[in-house]
């Protein structure tokens, strides 16, 4: 990999909008067992408000910590415990990617159904996800930026060719259901929140302001949800809460001016978000596994990793258990809580004791800043 | 057959003159293998044997003549010894020539394959060089890979000196550097590094130095020799090429440094960024909004060049349902009779475009009417007619191939990205040239020009610096705050002081 150098904390947040991105843009209300799609809409301003207390392990680790890693915490915490928090979040990493990419199939194979192979796809998207952890993290957040203009004027076209479908009768009561599908949207968003395992991993790498561009990011993030849902609503009327891909529905019947079919746009948009995602993710894959085991083994875990995704992918699709097993919440949701919450919430713990046991030891700070 | 250890040249060893000029003589035709174009002349100054030796074409004749020889010999030194002649023709019979003192082998023939004539007296440990270059070269014209509708007309020629003359006449300021370098361990090719103190990043000259230092060569013929040295190698060079002096001041007041090769009219420009390839000078001398249209319309061009054979493949292919009806008929209609699927079309057609670019820069001139017309006529009309290839699939190689040319810095990476869009767009559809395009990108944002993002300032984005990206603002806003390249965001290189 070429490059050691840091990211800027507008890089950090782009590549998480898109991560976001891809999430908002796949809802769907029957993934949560409910019929009206913009109770999700509420899910999301719980989900804000969520996430800004939900981050709070990770942010009084890095305080505390500001040069150190989860990794590099944790093995001061903990540590040869540390060394399984880096295969953990290699692991989770792998899980999500999995995931995404399985759940991307399903979508090609279900809705599109195109002529190319989906396993060929699948393939071309790592293929070009190992090129961009191989490059490494400079390169991959440029890319972002890239993406991240793409990804805004695809969205604002296609909500804007949709503006003209709204119907105000499509609208129906918030809540009318009663909030269990609110909570349940929060659930959903919150167990497909992989950022919460990305981020302890790349703040040391990270300058600039955080707080206040955290801040924006959820609220952007939250409000571009919010209206993205309203005009699908509006636009698809109950077909929203029935169709799976709604927001891909919507895309199929918008029309702008000779432009037929926008469908096109949304799979770019989720594409070019799943590829940066992956691209990040195996990064870190290599990141993690090399902080223990060394750069080789970092190469090599990313490079089978990917390897194992794209068989992984395809073999999830091949019977309806397996992809009901994973696309349940309730399988994914521990794991994002117990890698991207919990843990950083340990490790501080953990890294807290350590450092009072050392008091005495006149150069633990040093010890603690060199990560040893 | 075993060889046996390498005696070193007198030039390699740094060789001293010694006092008998019959023995430097025979150091230095050995050195020149006798070749022709050595020249050594030998007279004598009274009873003191001498010789001037010079390169046959490098230098004034006349000027040796009347300038060097005439009054050396009309000089009152006929009673002094051999040491104490060439000091007074030093001191006082050609002090106001242009000359300097030389104490070793190298020296002398440094000097003298740059046009100097060196003066050898017998008895004299030195020799004396004058600056008698009188060779033939190119006359200044107007650059023709770089032509400017309201700029100067000058271009760079192969002279260093007068290139360096050029930008010195355009940027009279004692902070404006020229270094000297050597490159090149046969051909001895100055390079000069231009910058200007106070602006650029020390950091940066002092990388681009060690670059041209590390760079092992036997001889260095053009600028493009040493480009390779100078950038990290990705899809887009980070080193920029202009032919123009105009240009050049531009990017050097930006905190730029040039390098300017001896023997080439093209100049080396580094750090250079991804957006400046779309920048031209015509587009700081035109009006505001004109030149943001034409910017525009390179960034269409370069879009069209690269991706539509590939999408016109991909949608064809895989995607019908993309084109309005219309089209989509009239090109099924015309694909029906070709034998051909898309894919193999679009990418033999482009060899054949390539094939005929090639042919068409090659040929000699009186040829190239006779290529156009084979080129238009054979395969264009015929091949149509024959039915051997679609018109709508020569059509859009056709546009392609115009597009590529608006953006003529880029053509390499075009040519190449296009055929790579083609194959991908044949084989995986619309999917693969969006990963295609994602490759690019990481290409691009991957590569750093001296520690300046070779993406910025797109991304890492700043929007103050849209001003010379998505518009070209007015001078009035250009000039108050001139756009500094280390100041790019995403930089980890700071500017330099002035002293």
């Amino acid at each position: 990999m070429r490059e050691t150098g840091k990211i800027s904390a507008n890089q950090l947040f782009t590549i998480a909008f898109l991560m976001r991105i891809v999430i908002a843009i796949t809802i769907d209300s029957r993934l949560v067992g409910g019929n009206n799609l913009l109770d999700l809409a509420v899910s999301g301003v719980l989900f804000l408000v969520l996430n800004l207390i939900l981050i709070l392990p990770t942010w009084f680790l890095h305080k505390k910590y500001p040069d150190l890693d989860i990794i590099d915490a944790a093995q001061f915490g903990l540590g040869k415990l540390g060394i399984a928090v880096a295969i953990v979040y290699a692991l989770y990493l792998l899980l999500m990617n999995g995931y995404s990419l399985s759940f991307f199939q399903l979508f090609m194979e279900n809705e599109v159904n195109p002529q190319t192979p989906v396993w060929m796809i699948s393939a071309a998207i790592l293929i070009t996800a190992c090129y961009g952890a191989f490059l490494g993290l400079e390169a991959i957040a440029r890319t972002g930026g890239f993406i991240f203009l793409a990804v805004c004027a695809g969205m604002l076209f296609l909500l804007v060719s949709l503006l003209p479908e709204i119907k105000g009768e499509n609208f129906v009561p918030l809540l009318y259901n009663g909030p269990e599908l609110t909570f349940q949207g929060v659930l959903l968003l919150l167990s497909r929140s992989a950022f919460y395992c990305v981020i302890p991993l790349l703040l040391p790498r990270t300058t600039g302001t955080m707080r206040l561009k955290y801040l924006i990011w959820n609220v952007s993030l939250s409000l571009f949800f919010i209206v993205m849902l309203l005009v699908v609503c509006g636009s698809l009327g109950p077909m929203a809460s029935l169709g799976i891909f709604p927001v891909y529905t919507a895309a199929a019947l918008a029309q702008a001016g000779p432009f037929q079919r926008l469908d096109a746009v949304y799979i770019g948009i989720w594409m070019m978000g799943l590829f940066l995602t992956l691209s990040l993710d195996l990064y870190l894959i290599s990141f993690s596994i090399q902080k223990v085991f060394g750069k080789k083994a970092g190469k090599i875990c990313m490079l089978s990793g990917a390897g194992l995704l794209v068989f992984a992918s395809n073999a999830i699709l091949l019977t309806t258990e397996m992809q009901r097993m994973l696309f349940r919440v309730e399988v994914i949701l521990p794991f994002t809580v117990l890698v991207g919450i919990l843990l950083p919430g340990i490790v501080l713990i953990a890294a807290n004791r350590k450092e009072a046991r050392n008091q005495r030891e006149p150069d633990h700070r040093k010890e603690i800043q060199n990560g040893k | 057959m075993q060889q046996g250890p390498k005696i070193p040249s007198a030039r390699e060893s740094g060789k001293l003159f010694s006092k008998s000029l019959l023995e430097n003589m025979v150091v230095f035709r050995r050195e020149f293998h006798d070749s022709i174009d050595f020249v050594q002349r030998e007279f004598t100054i009274g009873d003191t044997p001498a010789a001037i030796l010079s390169i046959e074409g490098l230098i004034d004749k006349r000027l040796i003549a009347q300038g060097i020889l005439k009054p050396i010999l009309d000089a009152p030194i006929l009673q002094l010894d051999g040491d104490s002649k060439l000091r007074y023709i030093r001191d006082h019979a050609l002090a106001t020539s242009d000359q300097m003192q030389v104490e070793n082998f190298p020296d002398a023939m440094d000097k003298l394959m740059s046009g100097f004539a060196v003066l050898a007296v017998d008895g004299c440990d030195f020799m004396i060089a004058f600056g008698v270059q009188g060779f033939s070269f190119r006359g200044i014209q107007e650059p023709s890979n770089e032509k400017a509708q309201r700029g100067s007309r000058e271009g760079f020629i192969e002279v260093l000196q007068i290139n360096i003359s050029m930008v010195r006449r355009r940027m009279k300021s004692p902070n404006l550097m020229f270094e000297r370098m050597i490159i090149g361990k046969e051909s001895q090719t100055a390079v000069a590094l231009c910058y200007l103190r106070g602006v650029v990043s020390p950091e940066i000259v002092q990388r681009i130095r060690t670059a041209l230092r590390n760079a092992e060569l036997e001889s260095v013929l053009a600028a493009g020799y040493l480009i390779p040295f100078l950038e990290q190698g990705g899809i887009f060079s980070s080193v920029g090429i202009s032919e123009r002096p105009d240009t050049v001041c531009g990017k050097v007041s930006e905190g730029r440094v040039a390098i300017l090769v001896d023997g080439t009219p093209n100049v080396l420009i580094v750090p250079y960024l991804f957006v400046e390839n779309f920048q031209s000078f015509d587009d700081y001398v035109n009006r505001p909004f004109y030149a943001a249209f034409t910017r525009w319309v390179k960034y269409l061009s370069f879009f069209i060049a690269i991706f539509l054979p590939g999408i016109f493949v991909a949608v064809g292919t895989f995607h019908p349902e993309l084109l309005p009806e219309t089209l989509l008929l009239k090109i099924s209609e015309s694909e029906a009779t070709t034998p051909f699927p898309l894919m193999a079309e679009a990418v033999v057609l482009h060899f054949m475009y390539e094939i005929m670019r090639e042919a068409g820069l090659r040929v000699p001139e009186n040829l190239s009417h006779a290529v156009s017309i084979v080129g238009a006529l054979v395969i264009g009309e015929t091949a149509v007619n024959a039915g051997l290839i679609g018109g709508p699939t020569l059509l859009v190689i056709a546009m392609t191939a115009i597009a590529g040319y608006v953006v003529p810095k880029l053509y390499e990476p075009i040519a190449i990205l296009r055929i790579l869009f083609i194959v991908v767009g044949g084989v995986l559809g619309i999917w693969g040239i969006l990963l295609c395009f994602g490759a690019v990108l990481l290409n691009i944002s991957a590569e750093s020009a001296y520690k300046v993002p070779f993406s910025a300032p797109i991304s890492p984005f700043r929007l103050r610096d849209m001003r010379d990206v998505i518009i070209r603002a007015s001078w009035k806003r250009l000039g108050k705050r001139p756009e500094n390249v280390q100041e790019m965001p995403g930089s980890e290189v700071k500017r330099g002081r002035k002293r």
